[in-house]
């Protein structure tokens, strides 16, 4: 039996909540992901779409902020 | 000078993005219209980033920040190098706001323009101001005391800056 990676096991969940439209599990799965790829702007903005849907503004503007500085680094 | 764009156009504009989401959540963070002026800038969009440029400037000197409403209006005189007018207004500014190295340093830059174009009177005035300024301005100072022999004001040349 073939054991998924963890990061896939968190990209799946992630997925599934958005189905759900539950963004703040979303958000707390992006977090994870962050742990995996820190390091990627993309995943801090769409952390960052995931809490402004969870109606966390000032969260996501802190994740939004990362997202910008890291495309412009 | 304009900053030389290292990043990808595609990656400056997924930040700009980025930054116009986090001004729709909150309007006030001005500081991040600035660096959204500055992007626009690295893509040589010189007009809107003078925009936000200015904008932001007003809004500083509404709420009395006046070390961020001199950095962001020093980013607009850079925007128009040839621009004396908006020289001066930045060399007052530093003067005003006590900061005799920055505004000497502008007081230079107007004294070359000045003496391209030919404004002995406005260039007496500026070596006045660079001397009084920055005391270590020698070259200046000189300058100054020779001005002041040629037209006979001895005891100004004698007492230096004429201070």
């Amino acid at each position: 039996m073939s054991e998924e990676a963890p990061i896939n096991r968190v990209r799946n969940r992630i997925e599934k909540y958005k189905e759900l439209e539950q963004w703040d599990k979303a958000a707390l799965e992006y977090q994870n992901l962050i742990g995996f790829l820190p390091f990627d702007p993309e995943i801090q903005k769409q952390a960052g779409d995931a809490y402004l849907k969870a109606n966390q503004g000032l969260t996501a503007i802190k994740f939004y902020l990362n997202a910008a500085q890291m495309y412009e680094n | 000078m304009r900053p030389r764009c290292t990043k990808t156009d595609k990656e400056i504009d997924k930040a700009i993005a980025v930054l116009k989401k986090v001004l729709k959540i909150k309007p006030s963070l001005i500081e991040l219209k600035v660096r959204l002026g500055d992007l626009y800038l690295k893509q040589d969009k010189v007009s809107l980033s003078q925009e936000l440029y200015e904008e932001c400037l007003k809004t500083f000197q509404e709420m009395g920040v006046k070390q961020d409403a001199l950095s962001v209006f020093k980013k607009i005189v850079e925007l128009q190098p040839r621009n004396l007018i908006l020289h001066r207004k930045l060399a007052d500014m530093y003067e005003k706001e006590n900061m005799p190295v920055q505004a000497a340093t502008e007081f230079k830059s107007l004294l070359k323009k000045a003496k391209e174009i030919g404004l002995n009177t406005e260039i007496l005035i500026l070596l006045q101001k660079i001397v009084t300024l920055d005391p270590k301005s020698y070259e200046e100072a000189l300058e100054l005391v020779q001005i002041y022999y040629k037209t006979e004001q001895f005891d100004q040349a004698c007492s230096g800056s004429g201070n």
